[in-house]
């Protein structure tokens, strides 16, 4: 029955079996793949792990490490952390500043290497998260850990009132009262970054079902493409959606089913004999209904 | 979404009021309880025709639409006058009061008319209008609840508040309702990550019940170029064991 979903996705990830762990401690624990430079203090030749081999390890020579695994050594004081090229005071400064000022309404993109302007730095995805650890297990590695803490807080706090400036200019956009070109370019790729796009991406999803309205209608605007305007929309909900399905691709696809926004059903609804309206499923058409209830009923009309 | 979803069984639930076309025997329980057709004709088991009854909208599709028994009329608070007060400016509104699925419900509708096939009569005025009506509706509907309604649910929900909102969100429809419980529960789970940390990840229960797991000693044999999940632990341990002694 054409409606909008309304069940609201939670916080957690997984279903009560298995415990249930919130995104943003998930988001945690995958940017401990992040590689960062260690200088180790002990001698050991390469370690095979499954995913990957690291090493070896010279005493006094750096080597680049995944994090987690720089926090183990560093936990036993085997080595020392050389802090990203970004974690510095300069940079962020500039990050900073950029976001505060009013003029500037995207976020920071990139900007020269502090010592080497050839390069390009961006800050990373998992930004938050890297640099929480890195303060709290290593401050005495990084140069002026408490300023740098203090910007990073500010960071976070423009850029998550950003955020919600964004989507409310989204929503302005989209009704009427100002131009389509933030719909063109709405796009989640060059903006937010981990914490932000689990904090935002529910509400915006939402936001976007509801401009689809019921079925027929809201998929056969987006698929006629009336307009540019449509077109514009249209390309920021593909790349929103490919992005989420990435992002849940990368938690292993634990994700409550509801929080999906799935494709929907083609074809007519037509009558059966209980007089409801019933779907029609085409071959290899992707489903919406997740529970096991919902894919038997349907498995029944294909 | 869906047929066991409740919130979209609830949302069918909501009544338009529709007139017979024809005399329909055996419906004169849509009568409402406190009719006032004193009509001679007034039978106690036929419904006449032009009888107003009030009709949930899963009935409209086969009773309104492809069988064309009943005419049906938006409701009051989809009509032209509302709608441009809608236009003129949503957020003020108590939409709840009017619909508590006022959203859903339109689209529905909006969906249903335009799907429902055009009569071949050209006395049939009614349903064209009816279809012309829904379009306007429906783009009224998309604009509302994009519009300022919107940005005044993500203020509320998206700040990091502690105090009570019932005040707004007894104003919103369930779908808004939905928006703002999203929001507000991706702000606090954010202001707690940032108080608190991460929290403990347990380990999955696949895992964690693979020792009691029967294992017949054919099994163990089996499958020689895949190994058994536990079997990778066992070279998981060794290896980190190595390591240490190691290091």
């Amino acid at each position: 029955m054409s409606s909008l979903s309304l069940h609201p996705p939670s916080t957690n990830i997984g279903n009560k079996d298995n415990g249930t762990v919130s995104r943003y401690s998930m988001q945690d624990f995958l940017s401990e793949d992040t590689k960062v430079e260690i200088v180790p203090a002990f001698d050991c030749p390469t370690l095979s792990f499954i995913s990957c081999d690291y090493g070896p390890f010279i005493a006094g020579m750096s080597v680049p490490v995944p994090l987690w695994l720089a926090v183990e050594l560093r936990k036993q004081f085997r080595c020392r952390i050389t802090p990203p090229p970004w974690l510095c005071e300069s940079y962020l400064t500039e990050v900073l500043n950029y976001e505060k000022d009013p003029m500037n309404e995207t976020f920071f993109t990139s900007s020269e290497h502090p010592s080497n302007p050839d390069i390009q730095l961006t800050l990373p995805y998992h930004y938050q998260s890297i640099a929480r650890v890195l303060i709290d297990v290593c401050p005495g590695d990084i140069e002026r850990v408490k300023s740098i803490n203090v910007i990073l807080q500010d960071i976070d706090f423009l850029r998550n009132s950003k955020s919600v400036n964004i989507l409310k200019r989204l929503s302005l956009s989209m009704d009427g009262t100002e131009g389509e070109e933030v719909q063109r370019n709405f796009n989640m790729r060059s903006g937010w970054k981990g914490m932000e796009v689990q904090e935002f991406k529910g509400v915006t999803v939402k936001m976007l079902e509801g401009v689809r309205g019921g079925d027929g209608e809201g998929r056969g605007e987006g698929r006629g493409g009336r307009g540019a305007g449509n077109d514009g929309r249209k390309e920021g909900r593909r790349k929103f959606r490919n992005e989420r399905r990435r992002e849940e691709d990368g938690m292993g696809g634990d994700e409550t089913p509801t929080a999906k926004p799935g494709r929907k059903p083609t074809g007519t609804p037509t009558i059966d004999e209980d007089g409801l309206e019933v779907a029609q499923i085409e071959e290899g058409e992707e489903l919406e209904e997740p529970t096991r209830q919902g894919a038997q009923r349907l498995r029944r009309f294909r | 979404m869906g047929y066991y979803d409740i919130d979209d069984i609830l949302m069918e639930d909501e009544h338009v009021t529709a007139i017979a076309r024809i005399d329909c025997a055996s419906l004169a329980f849509l009568r409402p309880y406190n009719s006032t057709n004193t009509a001679a004709s007034t039978s106690s088991t036929t419904l006449m025709t032009n009888e107003k009854v009030s009709l949930p909208l899963w009935t409209l599709p086969f009773l309104c639409f492809d069988s064309r028994f009943f005419d049906v009329t938006l409701p009051k608070h989809f009509s032209d006058s509302f709608r441009k007060k809608l236009d003129a400016g949503g957020d003020s509104f108590n939409l709840r009061l009017k619909s508590p699925y006022f959203y859903s419900s339109g689209f529905l509708l909006c969906s249903l008319v335009s799907s429902s096939p055009s009569s071949r009569r050209s006395s049939d005025n009614r349903l064209t209008l009816l279809k012309k009506e829904c379009t306007l509706l429906l783009s009224v509907l998309k604009k509302t609840f994009i519009g300022s309604r919107l940005r005044k649910t993500l203020d509320w929900s998206l700040s990091f508040r502690d105090e009570d909102c019932t005040s707004y969100t007894s104003t919103l429809t369930t779908e808004e309702l939905t928006l703002f419980e999203i929001g507000a529960r991706a702000s606090l789970g954010y202001q707690e990550w940032k108080r608190k940390g991460s929290r403990f990840i347990q380990v999955s229960g696949i895992v964690k019940s693979k020792d009691r797991r029967v294992v017949s000693p054919e099994d163990k044999g089996g499958d020689k170029g895949v190994k058994q999940m536990g079997e990778f632990e066992e070279e998981e341990g060794k290896k980190r064991r190595r390591i240490e002694e190691r290091l």
